[in-house]
């Protein structure tokens, strides 16, 4: 398989293929590192985390309001998570309207989170301390989770991948991590999504996907 | 010396938001996709800044 060198530096470095789900740098004909593209993704996820928290210590040192606070969290939250949609997807122009459907329901259920948090610092349920900067963080590190979620779909309804299996991050494991881990391949869309373990969105695991019968031989060994 | 106190905002009341503003909030907007855009380019590695940017190609029949 070759892909076309770039000659035109007015367009994008990156082509996407979308037979295989996989960026092309187009000076080197080569596929960019899945590894790679998340960690830009983790690049735009801690400048998120950083916004996220300037605007929590706000709150907490009373320079604004929750009104305030929740307004900037909505945008921040759209912001992260739609940027993340993309790098999934392949990038803006792959992006079809059904795809931004399936972001915009994933953004929706981090709103429900966030009016329950917001009402719960009304009430005072949750103090403004520590505990709300650590909880606000975890609304930037779901863009990890909106990631994969739209790559495992794009890669059950376009890809035609019938398996997924768990693949342990690079970070301490919970125990609902090494049990998903050690499940091997399922049928896709099967497991748990990423964020919905003990470890939240903290979560750093991957999918990784496949066509064909498993050799449950093969799963039972891994 | 001043009381920080004293120059705390009021906390206030949250948005009162219904599970119908919810849903058209959570719609992503082409000025919502404009912002992510800036927001990618400005944060990612240089290296991948232009990464989202990509256009789908096709591949090359070998000869």
């Amino acid at each position: 398989m070759t892909f076309p060198i770039q000659t035109n530096v007015l367009t994008s470095r990156y082509g996407w293929n979308e037979a295989t789900g996989r960026y092309i740098d187009l000076r080197t004909g080569q596929f960019v590192r899945f590894a790679d593209v998340r960690d830009a993704l983790e690049s735009v996820i801690d400048a998120s985390a950083i916004r996220i928290n300037v605007l929590t210590k706000s709150l907490v040192d009373g320079q604004i309001s929750l009104a305030e606070w929740q307004s900037g969290m909505l945008e921040q939250v759209k912001l992260a998570h739609t940027a993340s949609a993309a790098s999934a997807r392949g990038g803006w122009a792959q992006m079809s309207q059904s795809d931004w459907g399936a972001a915009g329901r994933l953004i929706r259920t981090q709103y429900d989170f966030l009016r329950n948090f917001s009402d719960q610092i009304a009430s005072g349920e949750q103090l403004l301390n520590g505990t709300a900067l650590v909880r606000a963080d975890m609304y930037g590190d779901a863009a990890r989770g909106t990631f994969e979620e739209m790559r495992r779909r794009y890669e059950r309804t376009m890809n035609g991948m019938e398996f997924e299996r768990r693949v342990l991050g690079e970070a301490d494991h919970c125990p609902d991590c090494l049990d998903y881990a050690a499940e091997g391949w399922q049928p896709i869309g099967t497991l748990p999504a990423i964020g919905d373990s003990i470890c939240l969105t903290n979560c750093h695991c991957t999918f990784e996907y496949r066509t064909g019968t498993p050799d449950i031989e093969e799963s039972e060994a891994e | 010396m001043p009381d920080p106190a004293k120059n705390r905002v009021p906390l206030g009341r949250p948005l009162q938001l219904t599970d119908e503003q919810l849903d058209q909030l959570a719609q992503v907007t082409p000025e919502d996709i404009e912002k992510a855009k800036a927001f990618w380019r400005n944060n990612a590695p240089p290296k991948f800044a232009s990464l989202l940017d990509a256009q789908t190609i096709e591949e090359e029949e070998e000869q």
